[in-house]
């Protein structure tokens, strides 16, 4: 029986066993470095850990904190909208002309994007990973888009 | 390319890359082992990510540095065209020169964060070619110099007590003890991270978290490294973005704890620190202090945020010290609050610039539109604002007119 308001006994070890993969594919797509990303991931689950019994929604806040650890990472290499990222690109790796351009948003935009397009969540979810209202996210997924849109037509 | 293809090239592009990227069959084995250390000592001295900072929507937060005089205050991040404050808007008086000479303003560089001990001698940090760089002025923002900054990539904060007597911080802590020329790394017994630095009446206070989640307050007189942490603590939140706010004014001080909503608090008296009751408890929604005076002590909460919202709400605390709700502000979701002098308030958001009165509340209006992200005041008509596209506006009139500050030496 599972009590209501009360989640499923679950270990830190089997969350991040389930997470990680997850995780480090969300920090890769927000920061498109693997190194970075290992870096970022285990650094939030480090952050997550000492409080894991007392979450009761402990993916979502591993995901916030992943997302913020990535717009931090950001924030201090200051690639910023008005900085052109260069974005690395594996040598075994075909040119992908719109990887290229997601590269060159500004990272909140960026992951405004890779939260809807690729986690698929809700605006009121986005909200909640970003820490902003869900209007900001309608105006962020918008922007984020006509940034794409213009970069790719460039 | 329509939007649709545009979405569906889009999501085609993010799958496929994630699909490159596995665990592989040992990520637990290599957390539990190693790298766990490993991991956290680059937090410890990387600051990786900045409790503190993490939460950029979250609004970085701004406390207040309140000086022996008073009050001041710290701001962000900014790269912009030259422009500078209007003549008429400045009075140019040079202070005698103390701390290390000043180099040019280092190309490129870009504020995150300032800090002033009176109307003409303030500091502010940032990067300049991927190191952290820190500009003195001595003439209210007029020309700036480059000082040197400790050796660190990850600083995010800059505090000065008086013009020997400073702290950078983000997450690890550094201090100064003459003016800026040399840095010192500190340690705090226990800390894992510093979420705020600020110092009045003498001494510093820091607001650090620690490996069992919770808010510990530390204090140091201004001119040494002798940190000693109070008994009492205060509990981190279950939310994403913890943060602790400290607000100082003489020796007076309160620290708050918001994570989401309001957390926890401690206040300061007689030298020490004790359980607080904050206001905007019970509010579900996060709070932000000001104070002029130990008397003259305001909260901006944005109520019910996290339940049913009903807007931003100011608060005035009372004589008795409970904080009464002196009704809406015309910004949502705030940033800062700074209040200059009693009966003047000035509440500032990302997206509804700041709004201020000047009459205790009776009306409200837009003194600037900018995206204030930060703001503060060093006297009660010298205040400085960062905003969220990384501009330094400043008053000199007590809040009624802001005026973009370059950095230019």
């Amino acid at each position: 029986m599972t009590l209501v308001g009360v989640r499923p006994t679950l270990s830190f070890e089997d969350f991040y066993r389930s997470q990680h993969e997850p995780m480090l594919r969300l920090a890769f797509l927000l920061t498109q470095s693997r190194a970075v990303a290992e870096d970022l991931v285990q650094d939030s689950f480090l952050r997550v850990q000492p409080r894991f019994d007392a979450l009761d929604q402990p993916a979502a806040y591993l995901r916030r904190t992943v997302t913020n650890a990535c717009y931090s990472y950001h924030r201090r290499r200051r690639r910023e909208e008005a900085l052109p990222v260069e974005a690395p690109r594996p040598q075994d790796n075909a040119p992908d002309e719109m990887w290229d351009a997601l590269a060159r948003l500004a990272p909140r935009r960026r992951a405004a994007l890779v939260l809807r397009y690729y986690l698929d969540l809700s605006e009121a979810e986005i909200a909640e990973t970003l820490g902003c209202r869900k209007g900001t996210v309608k105006s962020l997924t918008h922007r984020a888009l006509a940034d794409l849109r213009n970069v790719m037509e460039r | 390319m329509n939007d649709d293809e545009l979405v569906d090239q889009l999501r085609t592009t993010l799958r496929t890359q994630a699909g490159r990227i596995t665990s592989g069959p040992d990520a637990w084995e290599r957390f539990v082992s190693g790298n766990v250390t490993a991991a956290r000592d680059r937090r410890r001295n990387r600051a990786i990510v900045p409790m503190a900072v993490i939460g950029i929507a979250a609004a970085v937060v701004i406390a207040f540095v309140a000086l022996p005089r008073g009050h001041s205050r710290g701001v962000s991040v900014g790269a912009q065209p030259p422009q500078t404050v209007p003549e008429s808007t400045t009075t140019t008086t040079s202070v005698p020169a103390v701390g290390p000479p000043g180099g040019p303003v280092p190309a490129g560089f870009e504020a995150m964060s300032v800090t002033f001990v009176s109307a003409q001698e303030g500091w502010v940090l940032g990067t300049a070619a991927s190191s952290t760089a820190i500009l003195r002025t001595r003439d209210g923002g007029h020309s700036w110099a480059s000082i040197p900054a400790p050796p660190s990539t990850t600083l995010t904060t800059v505090r000065f007590a008086d013009r020997l007597d400073g702290w950078a911080y983000g997450p690890g802590l550094w201090s100064t003890h003459d003016g800026g020329a040399t840095w010192h790394t500190v340690a705090i017994p226990g800390a894992v991270q510093v979420s705020a630095v600020e110092a009045s009446a003498g001494s510093a206070q820091a607001a650090v978290f620690t490996d069992s989640a919770q808010v510990r307050m530390a204090t140091s007189p201004i001119g040494t490294d002798s940190w000693a942490v109070a008994g009492m603590s205060i509990p981190v939140g279950g939310g994403p973005v913890p943060r602790a706010e400290i607000v100082l004014s003489g020796r007076s001080g309160w620290v708050v704890e918001v994570d989401r909503t309001v957390v926890g608090a401690a206040q300061l008296a007689g030298g020490r620190w004790t359980a607080w009751l904050p206001p905007c408890l019970d509010v579900q929604g996060p709070a932000l202090l000001a104070a002029s005076s130990d008397t003259n002590v305001v909260a901006a909460c944005d109520v019910g945020l996290w339940a049913s919202y009903q807007g931003e709400h100011w608060y005035q605390r009372q004589s008795d010290g409970r904080f009464i709700d002196e009704g809406t502000v015309p910004v949502r979701h705030a940033s800062a609050v700074a209040t200059p002098v009693q009966g003047v308030v000035l509440v500032a958001s990302d997206d509804g610039g700041i709004a201020a009165t000047f009459d205790g509340g009776h009306t409200w209006s837009q003194v600037d539109p900018s995206p204030v992200e930060q703001l503060g005041f060093t006297t009660p008509t010298q205040g400085v604002a960062m905003t969220a596209d990384h501009r330094l506006l400043m008053t000199v009139d007590g809040g009624h007119t802001w005026n973009q500050v370059t950095f230019s030496s």
